[in-house]
């Protein structure tokens, strides 16, 4: 299992919510430095894989492991697995970002302190030193004239950039996006998506559930189409986009690309 | 008859007296603040003993009357050796009454609080107690000033009660003069004010509490 290439991998990930079975063995590996961008229609498990990728909703079976380090449990003397103490999984959901389709900030700290949450108070690094971090990447998503502004007195499109932000703050090994643009206007979309695209540039790893067709034939390395719980074709984005093998594939990108 | 005499002469004591209730009033807000919060957070922590320990000490608080309350703090305190501590008996059990209802107020509150917000904490590796501390409950304030500073107002007015114990806060020196004096009027319409004074002191602050608050609410 062991691949010092790899930022995270995922084999077998099983889903139930009682008696809905959502995922039903969804297996990928993502290589650092690696763009990966998920499709497909809605309800077809997309968020929730990105949640049991992050532990936030842990998987009915399968194994992540985050840089091959077994995530959530950890193996007893007798064999067995069991669910990882509550500090150690913490200290490996700090190495995962997440951004929302809903931003999600806290809208009783400013855009800054959103940022500086995360390193002052789970890294625990000094409130001064928090704050030149984070500075300089509110630089980096375009919002240093905002660092003092709450969420509320922000647009969509800048509060997604907060967001974003306040999950590199954390220098995560990879971050995981939940369509980050669909709760927008469409003329904010493309500032957020500026903003990811320069991270991609970066080598920054990320998985980004979207429906950008735009977003993933420049920026991704492969994209992953899934389908009623399972990854149903993988490709890059000029042969899956331009010429999808599988009928449901073609389907669905014939609604997405008109 | 008005008698300006009595009035004047009375000033000095209700003076002190009005200390006093201030300083209970305080220390009930603060005592009902640390029960309510507490009291929440066992309610809503996923701990099925910290939820019924909760859940009793609502009830019980809701369904007996604050002056049985005080009686049983104040008498039961000597039993644990604290002794002759009628302010604290009545600053525990008025404390302890109003706890109940920020419990109820604060559960409103921090329902109100979207799950995503959490998610986000858990996702950056937020421990449950500081994202207790640094995402739920500071909203959940926010949210709650109105009800909250209700409530203490009423509280302000449930202190008069700390006479049973004879503790001398205003309405207790107001007592003492009148029975001396015969008289009330002059004594009372003070004290009317003094009350007054605290209270309004008090909306103020959580005034302007709540307009600094709302600043990232709108
Ligand atoms: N906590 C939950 N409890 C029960 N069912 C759930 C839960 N979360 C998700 N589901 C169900 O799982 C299925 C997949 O949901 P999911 O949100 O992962 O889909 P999605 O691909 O992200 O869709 P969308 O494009 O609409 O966001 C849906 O049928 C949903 O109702
Ligand atoms: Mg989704």
């Amino acid at each position: 299992m062991k691949n010092d290439n790899e930022a995270i991998r995922a084999e077998g990930i099983v889903k139930r919510f009682g008696d809905l079975t959502v995922l039903r063995g969804v297996s990928l590996a993502v290589k650092r430095g690696e763009v990966v961008c998920i499709m497909g229609p809605s309800g077809s498990g997309k968020s929730t894989l990105l949640r049991c990728l992050n532990w936030l909703s842990p998987p009915t079976e399968g194994t992540v492991w985050l840089a091959g380090e077994v995530l959530g449990t950890q193996e007893t003397p007798n064999g067995t697995r069991v669910p990882l103490p509550d500090s150690k999984l913490r200290r490996q959901r700090s190495r995962i970002g997440m951004v929302f389709q809903s931003f999600n900030l806290w809208p009783h700290r400013t855009a800054i302190g959103n940022v500086m949450e995360g390193p002052m108070i789970v890294s625990g690094i000094t409130k001064s030193e928090a704050r030149r971090l984070a500075t300089e990447i509110l630089t980096r998503v375009g919002l240093t004239e905002k660092a003092d502004v709450y969420p509320a007195k922000l647009s969509g499109g800048q509060q997604q950039r907060v967001a974003i932000a306040r999950a590199l703050a954390m220098q995560p090994e990879i971050i995981l996006f939940d369509e980050p643009t669909s709760a927008l206007d469409p003329e904010l979309v493309g500032e957020v998506l500026d903003v990811m695209k320069s991270l991609a540039t970066q080598e920054i790893t990320m998985i980004v559930v979207t429906h950008e067709v735009g977003f993933a034939k420049d920026a991704a390395d492969r994209i992953l189409f899934m389908d009623e719980g399972l990854i149903v074709e993988e490709g890059s984005p000029s042969e899956f986009l331009e010429n999808p093998k599988e009928e449901r594939s073609r389907q669905f990108l014939e609604r997405y690309l008109n | 008859m008005f008698n300006t005499e009595l009035f004047f002469n009375s000033v000095p004591t209700l003076a002190t007296a009005a200390v006093v209730t201030f300083k209970l009033f305080v220390c009930c807000v603060c005592l009902s603040l640390m029960f309510g919060t507490l009291s929440v957070m066992l309610q809503l922590s996923n701990n099925r003993a910290g939820y019924w320990l909760s859940r009793t000490y609502v009830s019980v608080m809701r369904g007996t009357p604050l002056l049985v309350q005080l009686f049983v703090v104040f008498f039961g305190l000597p039993l644990l050796g604290i002794k002759g501590q009628a302010f604290l008996a009545a600053a525990l059990a008025i404390g302890l009454n109003s706890g109940a209802y920020t419990t109820e107020i604060l559960r409103a509150g921090i329902q109100n609080v979207p799950v995503g917000h959490l998610e986000a904490a858990a996702s950056i590796g937020m421990s449950r107690l500081r994202t207790w501390t640094r995402v739920v409950l500071p909203q959940a304030f926010t949210v709650s000033l109105p009800a909250l500073t209700n409530e203490f107002t009423i509280v302000l007015k449930s202190t008069p009660l700390a006479s049973v114990v004879a503790v001398t806060e205003l309405t207790y020196a107001g007592v003492i003069i009148q029975a001396r004096a015969f008289s009330a009027i002059e004594v009372f319409l003070p004290i009317a004010v003094g009350y007054i004074v605290i209270a309004l002191s008090f909306t103020q602050l959580a005034r302007w509490l709540e307009r600094r608050l709302r600043d990232f609410h709108t």
